[in-house]
Formats: C-alpha cells, structure tokens, sequence
C-alpha cells in the first residue's frame, strides 16, 4: 500500500516527503480533537464522526494525486492544441512547417519548451517521421499523433490536399480537447454543489446523535 | 461589484442569524458574522479584484480586436484602426493605451500584451505581423482571427451564463440544507433547550457552519478555475 501511495504521489509531481509529513500532520490533529473533544464529553458516540472524518480525509487526499496526475496529462495536452493553434495559422497563411515549428518556442513553457528542444534536435538528425511520432508520445493522446502524422505528410509535400488534412486533424483534436474542458468545469460544478447535500447529511446525524444521548440521559437518569 | 457586497454582507447576515436561531447564543451570531465577513473580505482583496479585472479585460479584448479590424479593412492604417478601438472599451484601457503615446503602431500594439494577457491577443498580434508583411495573404488571417474572436465572445457569455446558472443552483441547495435545519429545529422544540446544552451539538453546528463556508471558497474557487481557463 506505502508502494502504491508513493507511486501515486510521484506521478503528481508532488515532493513524496513533504506531502507524507503534512497528511502525518493531519491526522494527528484530528485524532488529538478527537480524544480531546471525548475527553470534554466523555461521550462514545462521538467516536463515529471523527473516524468518518478521518477516513474521508484520507481518501480524498490520495483521490487528489490522482487528479493531479490526470490534470499534468491534460494541461500538456491542453497546451500542446494552443500552440497548435498558432500552428495552424501560420501553416495557413503560407509560412513554412520549419519556421512555423520555431516560432512555437517563444510562446511555451519551459516544460514544453524542452520537448520542443528535444524534437528540434531529432529532426535535424532524422528527416523521417519518427520525431514527429516521438514528440506525440510525450501525450497520451492519439489525435495529437494524428495531427503529428499529418504535419509531416504537409512538410514533405505541401499539397492542398495535405494541408486539408492537416487542418482537419487539428481542428478534431480542438474539439476533443474544448468538450473536455467543459466536461471537466461541469464536473467541478456538480462536486460542489453535493457539498449541499453532504452538509444536510450533518445535521440529520447530529441531530440523530443528540437525540439519542438526551433519550439515553432520560431513561438512565 | 456593488453587487457582490451585498452578497457578502447577506451570507454573513444570513449566516450568522441561522446560527443564532439553531443556538440561542449571542457570542455565535456575532461570530459567525465576522468570521464569514473576514473570509469575503479576504478573497475580496485576493481574488476577487483581480478576476474582476480579467473580466472587464476579456469584454475590452474582444471589443477592441472588432472595432480594430472593422477601421483597418477601411484603410489599412493601423494607427486609425487602433483609434476606433479605443471608442467602445472600458477608461481602464483608454487610459493604459494613452500611457503609450510616445509609441507608434505595432510596437504600441505589442504594449499592450501586459494589459490582454489571453492567448487570442497573440494570435491578433501574429495577425498584425501577417498583415504588415504579406498583403496577399491578410486576409485570409484577418478572417481566422476575427473566427476565434466570435467564439471568444461566444465563450464568455456562456461562461457567464454557466456561472450564474452554477450559483443559482448551489443557492438552492444550500437554502434547502438549511431549511432542513430549521424545521428540525422546530420539530425538537419541545427540548431544545437540552439539546442546546449538549457539547455535541454545539460543536456539530460549529462544524456545519465551518463546512458551509468551506463550501462557499468550494465554489467561488471552481468559478475562479473556470475564469482562469477561458483565459488562455
């Protein structure tokens, strides 16, 4: 299980130890709470909400690696499709692949900036599509290949034909990417607003809980 | 924003009259009130502004690239186009582009990437460039550029439509959440005041309203989220 956590934290691009103190400091605190709210209430009951806690704290921490990772994956894909779109243009607008290709550098990060750097070397050495299909591997992502594949396909014969479909694939691969976007913000949406109904589920406990220790006061004396 | 301050000021009120009615506790109402006030306050000056800026940003940005290419397909000059731009767009922008005077037109354009931070001002700097360089082909990029304006503006007002469809909807929920509250708490009338003087219940109500303001920054946070990404 530690293997797995760790993996998971890894792939985020979180610093392991860092992350394993703060979640140690965490639920240390809620146990600490915990004890000291029963000693407070010397009350059983209140066993059941901290654990629950304790347990959702946990679990949404290691879902959040997750995210993480899968958010990495598509900012690079997200980014990839806006550069692309600049692309797009030039190729459009007649300015040829290589410079268009050169031009993209000024405009990414240094993440991408360093693919970029690692595909400009490669394509100097390699005129085939390799470096093209090696720069689309970086993404997992099989429109971004399709796209790549095409871009050269237009950079070996600049034919109308080529270019269609360059633009084509570029043009699918933006909408994929728009549509999950907006996936992604409904989701959000959706996340939060089931917070409302998580806050009811409170109050219907505690009420419940409370409840029954007055009944328990009152049948006991 | 006048508008915002309100809301603040009633989700404070609100708040803090709930919390009052579910404890029967003076301290709690005041508390709740200036705790909720603080978060607002506090996400005012961090956040709030500056999305608030990036907004009026946005709207000028597609106004001015509009306006810019409708006075530049007149005449071509792009010191009379960025003069028509000017005309619909917010003082912030009059002000920031009159800051630049000494500069003269591509290099006054380029200028103003500090003010439109949004990638659609490169392209529409990219498009300048084209234009400046091969006239056969402007048009062509003039037509692309004015195509990702469209769905730019497009964009926008769906996000705004989908913001305030998002805060209509939590709203809902959480007056139904606390509607609840209230007509439990009217339904254990008869021993309330038992209740009350349960240490549980007092700190599952702390706890209830520690975790609707978490909700609030929840949300007003993914609202951010979806700001920052029709930024880019």
């Amino acid at each position: 299980m530690k293997n797995n956590i760790k993996v998971a934290i890894n792939r985020a691009n979180i610093n392991f130890k860092k992350e394993l103190t703060i979640i140690l400091i965490i639920n240390v605190f809620l146990v600490a709470t915990m004890v000291v709210a029963f000693i407070f209430t010397k009350n059983n009951l209140l066993f059941i909400p901290f654990i629950f806690l304790i347990v959702l704290v946990n679990a949404v921490a290691f879902y959040r690696y997750l995210f993480l990772y899968s958010k990495n994956v598509t900012d690079q894909i997200k980014e990839l499709t806006i550069l692309l779109r600049y692309l797009y243009q030039d190729i459009n607008n007649q300015v040829n692949v290589k410079d268009a290709l050169m031009n993209l550098k000024e405009r990414a990060s240094l993440k991408m900036n360093q693919k970029l750097e690692t595909f400009f070397t490669e394509i100097e050495k390699d005129q085939s599509l390799s470096p093209y299909l090696n720069l689309a591997k970086n993404f997992s992502s099989v429109l971004i290949e399709e796209v790549m594949i095409s871009l050269y396909r237009y950079k070996e014969n600049a034919s109308k034909e080529n270019l269609l479909h360059f633009n084509e694939s570029y043009l699918k691969l933006k909408k994929v990417v728009d549509d999950d976007e907006e996936r992604d913000n409904n989701r959000q949406y959706e996340l939060v607003k089931a917070t409302a109904i998580i806050g009811t589920a409170i109050i219907v406990m505690l009420v419940i809980i409370v409840t029954i220790i007055i009944v328990e006061e009152y049948v006991h004396g | 924003m006048i508008f915002d301050y309100v809301i603040y000021i009633m989700v404070s009120l609100l708040a803090g009259l709930a919390g009052y009615y579910l404890t029967n506790n003076l301290y709690f109402l005041i508390g709740t009130m200036v705790i909720y006030l603080a978060y607002f306050v506090i996400y005012e000056f961090l956040f709030k502004r500056k999305e608030r800026l990036q907004l009026m940003h946005n709207k000028d940005l597609t106004t001015f690239i509009h306006d810019f290419f409708l006075a530049y397909s007149v005449d071509y000059s792009l010191d009379n186009a960025l003069l028509a731009a000017q005309e619909n767009v917010s003082a912030s922008l009059k002000e920031q582009v009159k800051m630049l005077e000494e500069f003269k037109g591509e290099e006054k354009l380029e200028r103003l990437t500090d003010y439109f931070s949004s990638s659609l001002y490169q392209l529409f700097l990219k498009t300048i460039s084209i234009c400046n360089n091969k006239s056969e082909e402007h048009d062509k990029a003039i037509s692309f550029l004015l195509e990702e304006n469209n769905n730019y503006l497009l964009n926008q007002k769906v996000l705004q439509k989908s913001i305030w469809r998002a805060l209509v909807e939590f709203s809902l929920l959480w007056i139904i959440s606390f509607s609840v509250l209230i007509v439990i708490r009217f339904a254990v009338n008869s021993y309330f005041d038992q209740i009350t003087k349960t240490g549980i219940y007092l700190i599952g109500i702390i706890f209830y309203f520690v975790f609707f303001l978490f909700s609030i920054h929840l949300f007003m946070r993914a609202t951010r989220g979806r700001i920052k990404r029709y930024e880019e």
